[in-house]
């Protein structure tokens, strides 16, 4: 059964892991690289052929980058001087800080730029904060010797859009105006690098482009043949016809083979139906972990209420009153009532041990302090006691050897000792004894046993869903499961904690702490066996209320071995302190060889 | 060149003889040192390889600093105390100008300084796997994944500070377990160790503003659940030191350096500390403007596979991007791991081990939270808590303990804990 319930959980871990990592990259933003959705240029030409740019870039999405780049084309002779970089801020433009090479004062984060000269480009970069990716560049630049003055005529030609630009752009408006105005027949405006897109000369000197959008591997370069006279103080390039040269030019062009570009919108078509499946897979494989999450969470909150249903409905009813109590040992009552066997419960079984006339206890004095001390009393007999009480007897019964008497007290958790190590290693033999003797007794059935199994195996899978999930996914609903998984482990893990057995024994121990702590407690009250002060310190001392016992009712009430608590004035004050001492003592020893 | 040869000889010799005396006593120490010392002779050689164009030109923050650190320089050699210097962004700058001012401007030696320290890390965090009770071989794959983590490398060569951030990091858990663990050391010395951990916690809050918090929380967790398990008072009075710590940094350091976080997305149009609330409230609206489940994502996951070559530093070089491909699917495979080790940590109560995963989650949040989105900041931010998950990547023990407790048919779910033994 059990080993069917392992392969199960096997085989339902193994691939719910494998599926959750290959979803990983689903969860990825879908698109890549910069999106501009609106890039306007405006360009004056100058007399002297220079031109004077505006550009103003809106990006919808930087292609995560904490910054923007800017391609400014620069061809031989020509030389780009930037004048200002604007960004756009809460509604408003923030003039932005040119960083060079030495200016480290200037924050990189709220407004800057970087300007780097390569061949045939010069690559601007802004930086700033900028919120979901998304922000507004306005960039101011001049162009010296831009404008090719020829014999005939003068020639503007630049890339707008390179064709290396690995981004997508919609909205492209270029605006050009000439120094001067001319007749429209007189001014021939080119188009390269897109397949759709138009060109307009009105008002006598303004030539305007309007492309819709560009994909990479297209590219956008503007070029514009017009009366030489009209940049009459820039410098002539070469005093040669250039129209006839630049008409057969744009003749081969156009005749070109233009599959290139085919070939880009083909691929950015593809692209764009790949983003579109992917976000359409992306929004059903989050709705489906929405689903699964919320179900899986529901699922575990029902395996929890159906545990306690099993754990109340198949048990006895079975009852224990306070005479009950010392049918169980003081180091088994520790157990049930904290689930483990510590410092507390062992002392505890070294005073059962006393009240059972195994021990004899007394103060001792060691090295200027007292201590409660153990030695075995005459009538102990190992073979009497059972496998518990055995372990405490040889414990006391070695120290006893070396050193006279078993001191807890005198311990420490020093490094090198050998005595915390043995003591460590005969509470860990008793411990587990204990715990067996426990367990043997607090026995789940076949029915609550693969609850148990079964709630832990489930939340194993819900918390490592609950980590894993959420994050590959992006969802909320996930980090349910988390949560979920874990009590519903921790239900599981501690079920044995719920049973009937444990519960009615806890209640009555609970009630005899109680009893202890009530004003009108009086030992002569208490029934059978417990009314021995020895026995009672022991229980006392697992239910935590062993000062109230030495302080009030012990020295009082003078039994088996406690008239060793009592100082000389009867009081029982220093003797609490020696009995907490000890459970330190024990408590240090123990942890300190654990860890 | 002999300068660079001296300063790399020292830090070998150094890396060496710290290497012996963290690893006193351990089996296996000269092989881990020998490894140790070819992960620093890597990170010598990555200097060299970034540098090659110019220590004047390399980098974005590392060359920031450097500048930083010159100007830092200058003004101590002529004559301003330490206390009155002037600097920008972080502490870290001051390090190294002081660095600079004795032994002269040398970008490589500040560099090699960085791979030293982010060595020492490699040493303490095998150390802190020790002291844990892991099995040897187990400590030294942790520490030798460590220190030859790729990503690691890079950020830990530069002159930025992610070196000394690690660093810090691992050094104060690793000196919050000695000081958990060794109960046999003297009242004077343990107190020295967590007043050295209160002196270090303000140090790190001045390379990162909001580690005091992160801290904070791991190490609150982590001695309250211990003081609950051992009730020793020294736990107690750490603790005390700690939330002290924490509470006189924060009205202090952390109030005045709030509007020059850089790394913060503020509103930098007013001046002054009466702005602060209105700082305050611009980090709220960072934080109420994304979409957190995205963000935790992005944090924990990023670059995605198919992000890596748009990453500007190493966009058109297929190694590189090979390289980090490789780190990203190992790191998504640490992470699942993980889930399981922090389960076995869970089921097992060990303070130390959920402090630390207080810190994890904490520092992960803040950085999902307030961290631009975009994929290298995150992963270079991630790169902190990479140690501190080291720890828990293994799930043997987890499947070990649920094997057991399936097939036992008595099982405790504590037995071979160190839990509470009161």
């Amino acid at each position: 059964m059990k080993s069917r319930i392992l392969k199960i959980a096997s085989a339902a871990i193994l691939p719910f892991i494998l599926i959750l990592m290959s979803l990983l990259p689903v969860s990825a933003l879908l698109q890549y690289g910069y999106i501009i959705s609106s890039y306007d240029v405006d360009v004056k030409i100058l007399k002297d052929g220079t031109l004077d740019i505006t550009e103003k870039v809106k990006y919808s999405h930087m292609g995560n980058s904490n910054n923007a780049v800017i391609l400014i084309d620069k061809r031989e002779d020509e030389e780009v001087e930037i004048i200002n970089v604007y960004t756009l801020k809460k509604s408003e433009y923030i003039k932005c800080e040119r960083l060079s090479a030495g200016q480290w004062d200037a924050n990189v984060f709220t407004g800057t730029y970087s300007v780097v000269q390569e061949n045939d480009l010069v690559r601007l970069k802004i930086y700033g904060s900028f919120t979901n990716q998304k922000a507004t560049f306005i960039v101011q630049y001049k162009v010296k010797n831009a404008i090719k003055r020829y014999k005939d005529i003068a020639e503007y030609k630049r890339y707008h859009v390179f064709r290396n630009w690995e981004g997508y752009i919609s909205n492209i408006n270029i605006d050009v105006r000439l120094p001067k105005y001319t007749q429209e027949e007189d001014i021939k405006p080119y188009l390269h690098g897109v397949l759709v897109g138009q060109k307009n000369v009105s008002d006598r000197r303004r030539i305007s482009y309007t492309i819709p959008s560009t994909v990479p591997g297209e590219y956008v370069e503007a070029r514009i043949a017009f009366p030489q006279d009209m940049v009459s103080d820039a410098p002539v390039a070469e005093d040669i016809e250039y129209a006839p040269i630049l008409v057969q030019e744009e003749k081969e062009y156009s005749e070109s083979d233009k599959s290139d570009l085919l070939r880009a919108r083909e691929n950015a078509a593809k692209e764009a139906g790949r983003l579109a499946w992917n976000e359409k897979m992306k929004k059903r494989t989050t709705i489906f972990f929405v689903v699964v999450s919320l179900f899986a969470s529901y699922l575990g909150v029902l395996t929890i209420i159906r545990t306690g249903r099993e754990l109340r409905s198949g048990q006895e009813n079975e009852s224990l009153d306070l005479e009950d109590i010392a049918r169980i040992s003081p180091p088994e009552a520790g157990y049930l009532l904290k689930g483990r066997a510590g410092a507390r419960a062992f002392l505890s079984g070294l005073l059962n041990l006393v009240y059972k006339g195994k021990l004899d206890i007394k103060i001792s004095h060691i090295d200027g302090k007292d201590h409660l001390s153990f030695t075995l009393s005459e009538d102990a007999a190992k073979d009497v006691a059972d496998h518990t009480e055995k372990l405490l007897l040889d414990c006391v019964s070695d120290f006893c050897e070396k050193n006279g008497s078993f001191c807890p007290g005198v311990f420490s958790p020093k490094k090198g000792a050998s005595d915390p190590v043995r003591l460590a290693g005969y509470w860990k033999s008793w411990s587990d004894s204990i715990k067996h003797s426990i367990m043997s007794k607090n026995v789940l059935n076949h029915s609550q046993s693969y609850y148990r199994n079964l709630g832990l195996i489930l939340g194993v899978i819900l918390f490592a869903a609950g980590c894993i999930v959420p994050v590959a996914m992006s969802i909320w609903s996930g980090y349910l499961m988390l949560p979920v998984g874990m009590l519903l482990f921790w239900y599981s893990l501690s079920i044995q904690k719920r049973t009937q057995y444990r519960m009615t024994r806890v209640r009555a121990l609970k009630k005899l702490r109680k009893l202890i702590t009530g004003k009108d407690f009086d030992i002569g009250d208490m029934p059978g066996e417990l009314s021995d002060p020895m026995l009672l310190l022991a229980f006392g001392i697992v239910l935590g209320v062993e000062n109230k016992l030495l302080d009030n009712v012990i020295s009082l009430n003078p039994g088996r071995g406690s008239q060793s608590f009592t100082d000389d004035d009867g009081s029982c004050e220093k003797t609490g302190t020696l009995v907490y001492k000890a459970i330190m003592a024990i408590n240090d020893t123990l942890v300190s060889s654990m860890e | 060149m002999i300068e660079h040869a001296l300063w790399m000889l020292t830090l070998m010799a150094l890396t060496a003889i710290v290497g012996f005396l963290i690893l006193k006593n351990k089996p296996g120490r000269w092989w881990f040192v020998a490894i140790a010392e070819l992960a620093l002779i890597c990170r010598f050689i990555f200097v060299f390889v970034i540098y090659a164009n110019g220590t004047e030109y390399s980098g974005t923050d590392g060359l920031l600093y450097h500048q930083i650190a010159k100007d830092i320089a200058i003004q101590l050699q002529s004559g301003t105390p330490l206390w009155k210097v002037r600097y920008e962004y972080t502490w870290y700058t001051v390090l190294t100008g002081i660095q600079y001012a004795i032994f002269g401007v040398n970008r490589y030696a500040a560099s090699f300084v960085n791979a030293f320290f982010s060595v020492l890390s490699g040493y303490f965090l095998t150390g802190t796997a020790l002291n844990l009770g892991f099995s040897v071989k187990k400590s030294r794959l942790i520490g030798i994944v460590y220190l030859f983590i790729p990503s690691m490398i890079v950020w830990t060569t530069d002159t930025r500070k992610e070196s000394m951030i690690f660093f810090l990091i691992i050094l104060i858990w690793y000196m919050t377990l000695r000081v958990i663990r060794q109960r046999d050391w003297s009242i004077s010395r343990q107190c020295l160790y967590i007043l050295t951990i209160c002196l270090l916690l303000w140090l790190s809050t001045l390379l990162r503003i909001y580690m005091l918090y992160t801290f904070g929380g791991g190490l609150f967790i982590c001695l309250l659940f211990c003081f609950l398990k051992t009730k020793r008072n020294m736990i107690f009075v750490f603790l005390s030191a700690v939330l002290i710590t924490c509470c006189i940094v924060s009205f202090t350091t952390v109030r005045h350096n709030m509007r020059d976080y850089h790394a913060l997305t503020m509103d930098r149009s007013t001046e002054g500390d009466e702005n602060l609330d209105e700082e305050i409230d611009s980090i709220l609206n960072t934080i109420m403007s994304k979409n957190i489940p995205n963000s935790i994502n992005g944090f924990l996951t990023k670059p995605h596979l198919e992000e890596v070559p748009f990453i500007p530093d190493i966009a058109g070089n297929p190694f590189a991007i090979t390289v980090v491909r490789i780190e990203m699917i190992l790191w998504y495979i640490c992470m699942i791991v993980s889930v399981f080790g922090i389960m076995y940590a869970l089921i097992k109560w060990d303070p130390y081990l959920l402090g630390l995963l207080a810190f994890i989650v904490s520092y992960g949040l803040i950085n999902a939270l307030i961290s631009e989105n975009v994929a290298d900041t995150y992963y270079r931010y991630r790169a902190a808590i990479v140690a501190p998950l080291l720890l828990f990547a293994d799930y043997r023990p987890f499947f070990a303990k649920i094997k057991d407790l399936l097939m036992t048919a008595s099982p405790d779910a504590k037995s071979g804990d160190n839990s509470i033994m009161l």
